[in-house]
């Protein structure tokens, strides 16, 4: 993304030190509107303009949207229209009711906003047929809109054992990161567990499986509920399957 | 929308703020006039609020005629977002959200049903219907009485039950 800052759209309109928040508004039909506090728009928040180099494409926001690196997409906001800085958030519906996750107690986050560590294997993929044992490449994008990956860990025996993927540079902050590690598949059923990943020498706590290679016979784990904030969907479950005598491995 | 415009809607703010930048100075201020028609986000305490009035009554004519081919008879379909339900707090994960057992504050019913609704119309509404809408289904989740009348005073004094069910996820971020 190539833009404005918007600390310096800030500095030139000067800044009301009642202002704590201010509220974007898109020009779509129904002005999709979000709070963001005056701390991330003078951090790193962005007018947006272009993206890869040519100006934004009508349905990513064109002429200019706004951009909060690391915090939920729908903060993004498309055709922004305007930027109304207020004492108090304006707790619009899409904070107040439908980025509020509810908790197991009852309770409900609010101003859920950053994106913490997360990743997914794109390779193996949905559809892919392994048509032989042998050498395959297990590659993903790793983020963390905390700031920049440091490593990556990845298991294919679901996470009895673990190994550090190569990243692709360059390694940015708050940038998809994609990782990538040899793998000897020998024809059998496997669990491409979900990597676990540190930034600053810290390992993240919650590392969990969730794309699967599995046998016919294994329980499907479709309907298996999270623990808190249950937020992270599971990946589709692969199936094995043989045909022709030979180990035919194919992840749906 | 250009730059240049931009910047001159956030001059305006400045200038109600009674602030002045050291700049290029770069845009122009926005007559007030231009940017009343942009000027829709309500705050909980009522801040932006119009004037005008609705009763549940008056909403229910106005919610069959624009809303319920959607919503459904008394705000009961599944298939779009509820807002009617036994009121009650979220009592697990996978409870369904909706205005009485849910929604922290009554302004937001008002700023969005004006902002977006009707679906294939949206901002066709008078301030009066959207404020006899918002009373409608205040009523319908008995929040308010059947007579009450909501405006720019009495809305924002609406409790909603489910005010205190939220935790800020990064207190350090706001």
């Amino acid at each position: 993304m190539t833009g404005v800052m918007l600390s310096t759209l800030l500095e030139e309109t000067g800044i009301d030190p009642k202002a704590k928040w201010l509220v974007a508004e898109g020009a779509d039909a129904p002005a999709l509107s979000r709070s963001v506090p005056i701390a991330k728009a003078l951090d790193d928040a962005m007018i947006a303009l272009y993206q890869n180099g040519e100006r934004l494409m009508p349905g990513n926001g064109y002429p200019l949207r706004l951009l909060l690196p690391g915090w939920e997409g729908n903060m993004n906001v498309k055709w922004l229209r305007r930027l109304k800085l207020v004492e108090a958030p304006a707790m619009t519906y899409y904070e107040s009711r439908t980025y509020a996750p509810i908790l197991p107690n009852g309770k409900a986050y609010q101003f859920y906003f950053l994106q913490e560590v997360k990743s997914f294997i794109t390779h193996p993929s949905p559809g892919l047929m392994l048509k032989a044992p042998g050498f395959y490449e297990i590659s993903g994008i790793a983020y963390s809109g905390n700031g920049r990956i440091s490593k990556v860990m990845v298991s294919a025996d679901g996470g009895q054992s673990w190994a550090q993927a190569a990243l692709h540079e360059p390694v940015l902050s708050k940038a998809f990161t994609r990782f990538r590690v040899p793998w000897s598949w020998n024809g059998g059923p496997a669990v491409l567990a979900k990597p676990r990943m540190g930034r600053g020498g810290q390992r993240a706590a919650h590392a969990r499986p969730d794309h699967r290679v599995r046998g016919q016979t294994a329980k499907s784990a479709a309907g298996h509920r999270l623990p808190e904030p249950a937020l992270q969907r599971r990946d589709q479950l692969g199936d094995q399957q043989r045909g022709g005598g030979e180990p035919c491995l194919r992840i749906s | 929308m250009s730059t240049h415009k931009l910047t001159a809607a956030l001059s305006i703010f400045a200038v109600n703020f009674g602030c002045l930048a050291a700049g290029p100075n770069l845009g122009k201020s926005i007559d007030a006039a231009e940017i009343a028609a942009w000027d829709i986000s309500i705050l909980p305490d009522g801040t932006g609020l119009p004037p005008g009035s609705g009763t549940p009554a008056q909403g229910a004519p106005v919610y069959a005629q624009k809303c319920a081919a959607c919503h459904g008879e008394n705000a009961k379909a599944r298939r779009m977002p509820r807002w009617s339900a036994a009121p009650s707090s979220p009592a697990a994960i996978d409870t369904v959200k909706t205005i009485a057992n849910f929604w922290p504050y009554s302004t937001t019913l008002f700023d969005f049903i004006r902002r977006a609704m009707a679906v294939q119309q949206p901002r066709t509404l008078t301030n009066d219907e959207v404020y006899a809408l918002t009373a409608y289904l205040l009523a319908l989740n008995k929040l308010i009485g059947e007579s009450e009348a909501m405006n720019a005073q009495t809305l924002p004094k609406v409790r909603m039950p489910n005010r205190d069910g939220f935790i800020p996820r990064f207190p350090d971020k706001l």
